[in-house]
């Protein structure tokens, strides 16, 4: 079913509702601030399997795609009766992994087996004889070969998995797709951009965790067991869903199957098999070095911006609220800097550390070889002592240097041993030593096309070192966070650090500590809450006829398709580009992801999420299937990913190119050019205004005076790796407005979610002066009060009668005030349910319609308006139709 | 005589330039098959492009001093690029970009060793043919 967009009824269109963009109720989420877990003690496992209960959000992959797939059936068994075993083995593995990866330590076997495909199990190794399976079953009715010959298992092995799928498909939520059905051909598979997006780390979610022993993988592409593999010959053998090559099962993996169902007998006990995602504990062969205790190095700077702003106080508190309630384990350690750099021992016999100040910031090595970095299990105290009187140390200090590059340079010294995390907090430019960067941010250039250079790295030698530090870093696993207060510190450059090792990147511009010091500790320990693994590696696995295009997020790619992330948390996440190279013959394909890490209590696990997608044949069907919030990540990502090499304005050429490029796709397929104005499917309704969206949002819009190179480096570095729920809100957010709500708003209703109140357009029509507004970007909450707001809002919610004051707002946005009415306590549930349902941490920040800054920084995101030298909503569709 | 000496040395660098592309090509395609990282691969052609640019400059200064105008216009489209690459500091590969840009580097890899090659005959057929009217005359 599409909708038309006829040209005359577009004065029409604008006066109706807006397009329903998200449901306007959501989910809650379980867990809130997940606390630190005090480490349990790394039990070796005499039990096989440690099994956790999952609460698994079933994937909503729409009923219609199990039609089409059912239809099919009668004719793929046609094809597939008599040629089971395919002749040459060698064609089925794609290149791309046939190779084992430094992923993998086992030796991989070279395999001669073509041709004859299942081995027989010889009788030594069952355990009991293969029981012979009836020869009639009465549950086939369609008997196309019977049950125990190929052809019956192939029959069964279907009917499972169309059974089956919604259960064990992986949760949206960790491993998402643009499209829910794979094209089965190269040319259909140009109509729409493939692609998946994976999430390793999801808040609220649980995943079971499996103890196999030793892992079961397929010998030729190497992939994990999973639900969607078929078992052969009563259980002796499984061929891999992913190469098609038939293994021998091990021994003790051993299970006979039910020759009614054609699943194993053991199938209960088993979660790796009746999951999508789990967690397989990794036997030792997997480690890349002995596990260790998270490192955390503290690089503060201390010149005399920094004192003098507050930083150093709020950092000190921060990072005091961290040391409280992180795992005695980790190991920390502090560097600071302003023209020199300082080291601080931890010496258990003495009663306070020692500071050793470093000169010559050219040569940095360390003044002791060991104790710069401390246990929290011997000196917790210390370390709580030294961080309460931190700001007096300097006090009394003026230099206004920044020795940033060899205070990093240190701190990875002290770092390298152990790996972990460099959280640095910087206040300025970098100006002395390697890494010092010239001042070139020039606001006379700001929205012209001379501002690109101070969006990308300086090329240069100094700005390679930051780059050429991230790969170090990257080398030891660890990741570097940066907290930056400065105006401009060149976050072009600098942003190489956390970029390449997946660190998190957080801006405070215009410091000042009542506004800010509840934002940063927030920020610090959320951020660092929130990691859930170490030194980790990612690699993703698709069957025959999907390829690896590109890759793209915040990591290293250490081999053609392994990506090395330090430090994974939950705001992060990996897209990969798919292809469709080759015809597709089999009824469904699947993508495995695997994730080897070090869990933050200290284990090694591998968390495999398997995916099996429908292969359609038809271009009604692939619309059809289309997710647009995945299509929308997958565009943004790729349109980042061409920024360095292309003029801004081109990059938003290249993203309404793309939809454009699918939208006539559509057309020619499914109404033969017949139309002459762009038909638009229905799953791709609310992509025109996500476009609109994005070609106006901060990473990608024209620029000029109000937004500064550095916010949109840092918004960049986000939406490099933002999730996809995110990426949807972040780049239309959700508007509510507070002047009508309901009194069960906040609450959760039947369903277990959260009432909200109903979402208005965002257009300057919605934004009135006489309005209260909410708007969740992902990255803050904004809270516009209008001119001639309400006094009984205004009383009611701020408990003021007038106009708010700056010292109002700073009060507010730390705590909204408790007052007695129910609206209030309505809107507090809101605000603390919208707080806390994304990745980042939201901060409320009030825009007054009186203030020009904070206006503007509201009615930024009023995208359906015309701004900027880009069109409106309807402008921009009728330039749709004209260019199609 | 110089042009003897112009030509034997032109003869040298070509097959020096052609050395130069042949081992960062092997670097590549081992990088390809997962037999080297991204960081080593960096440290093996970048310590090779200084090696280049330099015999590269000698080769058009020789060329320069003993006036042999065909050689140099052939070499300036090279000179150009080079040029381009040492302004914008692009000379040098960048390990965080070796799988993304891979196919860009193959390219100018590639045809940088089919344009050597041809120079290499080429002077080889110059400098054959100068000894030749040399010897005769």
């Amino acid at each position: 079913m599409a909708r038309r967009y006829p040209k005359n009824e577009a004065q029409q269109w604008m006066t109706q509702a807006p397009p329903p963009l998200l449901s306007t109720t959501s989910t809650t989420p379980a867990a809130v601030n997940t606390p630190f877990v005090a480490p349990t003690p790394a039990t070796s496992s005499s039990t096989p399997q440690q099994l956790q209960p999952a609460q698994l959000v079933p994937p909503q992959i729409p009923p219609q795609q199990q039609q089409p797939s059912s239809q099919q059936t009668q004719q793929q068994q046609q094809q597939h009766r008599g040629s089971f075993v395919p002749a040459d083995l060698n064609s089925l593995v794609p290149a791309a992994f046939a190779n084992s990866g430094p992923e993998d330590d086992e030796p991989l076997s070279n395999s001669t087996q073509t041709g004859a495909v299942s081995a027989l199990p010889s009788p030594a190794s069952m355990t009991t004889s293969p029981a012979r399976p009836p020869a009639n079953s009465a549950t086939n009715t369609t008997v196309m070969g019977p049950p125990g010959t190929p052809t019956g298992y192939q029959q069964l092995y279907h009917q499972n998995i169309a059974n089956n799928l919604a259960k064990w498909n992986c949760s949206r939520r960790f491993l998402r797709t643009t499209t829910t059905a794979i094209p089965n051909t190269p040319q259909l598979a140009k109509a729409v951009p493939l692609g998946c997006i994976i999430h390793p780390f999801v808040t609220d979610e649980e995943v079971p965790i499996v103890n196999l022993g030793k892992m079961v993988r397929c010998r030729t592409c190497r992939t994990y067991v999973n639900p969607f593999v078929q078992w052969l010959n009563n259980g002796s053998t499984w061929k891999c869903n992913i190469c098609d090559y038939s293994n021998q099962v091990p021994s003790d993996y051993f299970s006979p199957i039910i020759p009614t169902t054609g699943l194993r007998k053991d199938l209960a006990d088993r979660p790796e098999l009746t999951y999508g995602c789990v967690d397989m504990v990794a036997p030792s062969e997997y480690l890349v070095r002995q596990i260790q205790p998270p490192g955390y190095v503290f690089v503060i700077d201390v010149s005399y911006p920094a004192l003098s702003s507050g930083l150093v106080a709020v950092v000190a508190k921060a990072i005091l609220q961290f040391i409280e309630s992180c795992p005695i384990r980790n190991k920390v350690g502090f560097v600071t800097f302003n023209n020199t750099v300082h080291f601080y021992q931890f010496d258990p016999k003495l009663s306070q550390p020692r500071m050793m100040v470093v000169p010559d910031i050219n040569n940095i090595a360390l003044p002791v070889p060991n104790q710069l970095l401390v246990s929290l299990r011997e000196g917790k105290a210390m370390v709580t002592q030294f961080l309460a009187k931190l700001p007096n140390f300097f006090s009394n200090s003026k230099q206004v240097g920044c020795a940033f590059g060899p205070a990093l340079q240190g701190a990875f010294n002290v770092i390298s041993p152990i790996g972990g995390k460099i959280v640095s907090f910087l206040s300025n430019l970098p100006s002395l030593g390697a890494g010092a960067l010239p001042s070139r941010e020039d606001l006379k250039l700001l929205g012209d096309d001379k501002e690109m250079p101070l969006i990308l790295p300086l090329a240069s030698d100094a700005g390679d070192f930051y780059k050429d530090l991230a790969l170090e870093l990257s080398r030891q696993h660890t990741s570097a966070d940066i907290y930056t207060t400065a105006n401009f510190c060149d976050l072009a450059t600098i942003s190489s650090l956390p970029k390449i090792t997946s660190g998190r990147l957080h801006r405070y511009p215009s410091f000042s500590p009542e506004r800010h010091e509840k934002q940063l500790i927030d920020d610090l320990n959320q951020g660092l809450a929130s990691q859930g693994a170490l030194e980790a590696v990612i690699r993703l696995r698709c069957s025959a006829g999907l390829t690896i295009e590109g890759h793209f997020g915040n990591f290293f790619i250490r081999s053609s398709d392994l990506l090395a992330l330090p430090s994974v948390d939950a705001s992060q996440s990996v897209a990969v580009q798919l292809n469709v190279n080759e015809n597709i013959n089999s009824l469904y394909c699947y993508l495995q992801n695997a994730l080897l890490y070090t869990s933050m209590d200290g284990q090694r696990r591998i968390r495999v999420s398997t995916l099996c997608l429908p292969v359609v044949s038809t271009v009604d069907q692939l619309f059809k299937s289309i997710d647009v919030e995945a299509f929308l990540n997958l565009t943004a990502r790729a349109a980042i990913e061409k920024i360095p090499t292309t003029k801004l304005s081109t990059v938003r050429e290249a993203i309404v190119r793309r939809l454009v490029d699918t939208l006539n796709a559509y057309r020619a397929s499914v109404h033969n050019h017949t139309s002459p104005q762009v038909v638009i499917p229905e799953t791709l309704t609310n992509m025109p205004l996500y476009a609109l969206a994005l070609i106006k949002n901060a990473v990608f819009r024209p620029g000029g005076q109000s937004l500064r190179p550095d916010e949109r480096v840092f918004y960049t570095t986000a939406l490099r790796s933002m999730p996809v729920e995110e990426t949807a809100i972040f780049v239309h957010p959700r508007l509510f407005s507070l002047s009508n709500i309901t009194s069960d708003v906040g609450t959760t209703n039947a369903e277990g979610q959260t009432v909200l109140p109903p979402l208005c357009a965002l257009s300057c029509e919605s934004i009135t002066t006489t309005s209260v507004m909410l708007m969740d970007t992902t990255m803050g909450l904004l809270l516009w009060v209008g001119n001639n707001a309400p006094l009984e809002i205004l009383g009611g919610l701020f408990g003021v009668s007038g106009r708010l004051s700056d010292n109002d707002c700073f009060a507010i946005q730390n705590q909204l005030p408790e007052l007695d009415n129910e609206y209030s306590v309505c809107v507090r549930r809101l605000i603390t349910h919208l707080k806390q349902c994304h990745s980042w941490p939201q901060h409320l920040q009030i825009c007054r319609e009186w203030c020009p800054a904070e206006k503007l920084h509201f009615l930024q995101y009023a995208v359906t308006d015309k701004c900027l030298g880009l069109p409106s909503y309807t402008e921009f569709m009728n330039g749709l139709h004209k260019r199609s | 005589m110089l042009a003897f000496l112009v030509w034997i040395t032109s003869l040298v660098a070509a097959g020096a330039l052609i050395c130069l592309t042949v081992v960062a090509l092997i670097a590549f395609s081992d990088c390809e098959s997962d037999d080297l990282n991204p960081m080593e691969l960096a440290k093996t052609v970048n310590l090779y492009v200084l090696p280049e640019y330099l015999i590269f400059g000698v080769m058009m200064s020789l060329f320069l001093i003993s006036g042999l105008w065909l050689e140099i216009l052939i070499n300036l489209p090279l000179l150009g690029f080079h040029l381009y690459q040492w302004w914008y500091h692009k000379e040098k590969i960048d390990p965080t970009k070796v799988f993304t840009d891979m196919t860009r580097y193959k390219i100018v890899y590639f045809s940088k060793l089919g344009f050597f090659m041809l120079c290499f005959f080429f002077y080889l057929y110059r400098f054959i043919y100068t000894l030749v009217t040399t010897l005769t005359s």
